[in-house]
């Protein structure tokens, strides 16, 4: 089994390929995280062929083809945004034309060209033996700034991505970030583009995050299992791809979307539970006539004054029946341990300081209240 | 224009345009600290407009004064608070409950800094606050209609909101969070923070609300439920008749 899996990785390329493949495991589902949550993963695709052009260009006036892609995915990104902001065309309907013309000029280019090694399937389906160690650095590169950004701004992009409105109102710069994502997702294709190819570079884009997303419920652990997930893709694919000779990036995509079934039929069973709905909650502490049924349409409406017994009762003691009792053992187990890991907060060393820092902050917002 | 000290949010001949319609036609009025208004009107009368248009979330005309300042435009956008409706919230969205009410902490917090010590504590008592602090840990999707509009409220406390504007919190939910829910506006405007909450629950304004707005697209009526819902300004309201006091843009709208 040992030998079955070292086999592969004797040679210098091969090493460089699992290089690559680690480096594509790791950044495209973290980066896929946010297409799958942005619902951005037809933008992805487009991306990626898009990048056919770049590459075609920079072929023609010898310019690197990582910087030539990621232009073309730039030039991509800035089309959509500068169209689709006219409001009468949906996103997809622009991303779908810019696509086309961009990946359409990337092929008439690289077919009418004359220079020896310029082969449109390389682009198309992945050159991953291919790999030398000037394009391992600056894919190594991207992937480090890519991620870098991401972490930073984490918080912002999960703002963002759930309550658009809201991160407006704490100062967030929303269009910034959206061009963000834009070069994240331009990155993400650029190093992919000699995995698995640009036909297929959205595999590891979108599966090992969605895969993820079917399994979690948190943002964190998310990003933990589509890293896992697009590890084992790329690693496992490119191993498959040795011992059965076929293509290794369209094996990656594959061993991928063999993942994302398994995960898919796992939790079958889960989703149909989650769907039901809840048990109904006993209620007990109120009766329906304080209170009129809601939505009553019949207007004018002749009502007396309220009065002082119309009022809903105000005191916590009027509530005796809990709201939501603890469902199960895990539950309350859970919400002990968060009471003491918040107690045990207050009384370690420096929580009278703390305190302080939080009374000024509400003293300075006082004295702003009184302007 | 200086605002009187009593004053927490001042709306001075508000307009907002959309592309080929008025959505908010020369509206004016004040709130005080600790005020809660009920705020009425048929769908498209220009609610959720209204609390944008406080928030700094659409473009203007007219004035905005929040807490004595001009801070439509400025840095200080935060302090009121804009509270979606429950559909515009995806629910499935992978997002602790602690997670979304950390988001209010943003004025106060760079982005790429870990939560201090400060901020876990605005968390913790945003939470308790709204009766919901054993449930940090526990994903949005597993809040009921009213928890979710409390777990926003914690996120607008957290964020130092003076100001709230709620967008159809009481749509959806049930009688005894419906009361919860009363009970916490009240709590809150003791506590000085001024409460605008969009409804169509004429009922319910005439029971809990002390005062209430009646809008559609110009600000119809303003007073204590008794007046502002008698059957005249209803009528105006909710009526077919043509909104009353139609002003040019509106005619232009309409001939366009």
């Amino acid at each position: 089994m040992w030998r079955w899996l070292t086999d592969p990785y004797g040679s210098e390329f091969m090493r460089n390929a699992l290089a690559i493949a680690i480096i594509v495991g790791v950044l495209c589902p973290v980066v896929g995280v946010w297409v799958v949550l942005r619902r951005l993963a037809y933008l992805g695709d487009a991306m990626s062929h898009a990048t056919l052009a770049g590459v075609a260009v920079a072929y023609l006036i010898g310019a690197s083809i990582v910087a030539g892609a990621l232009a073309a995915g730039l030039v991509m990104g800035g089309v959509i945004g500068l169209v689709s902001a006219r409001r009468r065309l949906a996103d997809d309907t622009v991303i779908g034309i810019a696509e086309t013309i961009l990946f359409a000029v990337g092929v008439v280019i690289i077919s009418r060209s004359d220079r020896v090694g310029v082969d449109l399937s390389h682009y198309l389906f992945g050159q991953i033996t291919t790999v030398n160690d000037t394009d391992l650095g600056l894919n190594a590169a991207l992937a480090v700034i890519a991620l870098g950004t991401i972490a930073v701004l984490h918080r912002d992009l999960l703002a963002v991505t759930f309550d658009p409105l809201h991160a407006r109102q704490v100062g967030i710069a929303e269009p910034r970030l959206r061009f963000v994502v834009l070069v994240l997702v331009s990155i993400s294709v650029v190093v992919s583009l000699q995995t698995v190819g640009l036909l297929m570079s959205v595999a590891m884009l979108v599966t090992p995050a969605a895969t993820a997303r079917l399994l979690t419920h948190r943002i964190a652990t998310m990003t933990a299992v589509a890293v896992a997930v697009g590890l084992a893709s790329a690693v496992g694919g490119l191993t498959f791809s040795y011992h059965l000779a076929s293509p290794p990036g369209a094996t990656i995509a594959l061993t991928a979307a063999g993942l994302f079934l398994m995960a898919f039929a796992a939790t079958i069973p889960a989703r149909v539970r989650h769907d039901q709905p809840n048990p109904p909650v006993p209620t007990t502490r109120l009766d329906a006539a304080s209170i009129p049924a809601s939505g009553s349409k019949e207007y004018p409406m002749t009502d007396t004054a309220p009065t002082a017994s119309d009022r809903v009762p105000r005191r916590r003691q009027d509530h005796p029946v809990e709201l939501h009792p603890h469902r199960t053992a895990r539950q309350a187990h859970r919400r002990h341990r968060e009471r003491v890991r918040r107690d045990r907060h207050r009384r370690r060393p420096g929580a009278r300081r703390r305190r302080r820092d939080l009374r000024d902050e509400q003293r300075v917002h006082l004295l702003h209240r009184s302007r | 224009m200086t605002t009187a000290p009593g004053t927490a949010l001042d709306v001075d001949a508000l307009t907002v345009r959309y592309p080929g319609r008025v959505a908010l036609d020369n509206v004016t009025f004040t709130a005080g600290w600790g005020e809660l208004v009920a705020v009425v009107g048929p769908n498209g009368a220009g609610k959720s407009t209204l609390f944008k248009a406080i928030a700094g979330l659409v473009p203007i005309t007219g004035h905005v004064t929040l807490a004595g300042d001009r801070c439509h435009h400025g840095a200080n956008k935060a302090c009121a608070a804009y509270l979606p409706q429950r559909a515009d919230v995806d629910l499935s969205f992978p997002l602790t409950v602690g997670q979304l009410v950390l988001a209010g902490r943003r004025p106060f917090l760079a982005p790429w800094r870990r939560p201090r010590p400060v901020d876990r504590h605005a968390v913790a008592d945003a939470l308790e606050e709204v009766d919901l602090a054993d449930r940090t840990r526990d994903p949005i999707g597993a809040l009921s209609g009213g928890q979710l509009q409390r777990a926003l409220v914690a996120r607008a406390l957290a964020q130092q909101a003076e100001v709230l504007l709620l967008d159809e919190a009481l749509a959806g939910v049930d009688l005894p969070n419906t009361t919860d829910l009363l009970t916490l506006f009240d709590r809150l405007a003791r506590t000085g923070r001024t409460i605008l909450v969009a409804t169509h629950d004429l009922a319910l304004c005439r029971r809990h609300f002390d005062r209430c707005l009646a809008l559609n697209t110009a600000l119809i009526a303003d007073g204590p439920p008794q007046d502002a819902l008698d059957a005249d300004s209803l009528d105006a309201t909710y009526g077919t008749a043509p909104p009353p006091r139609p002003s040019r843009s509106n005619l232009v709208a309409a001939a366009g």
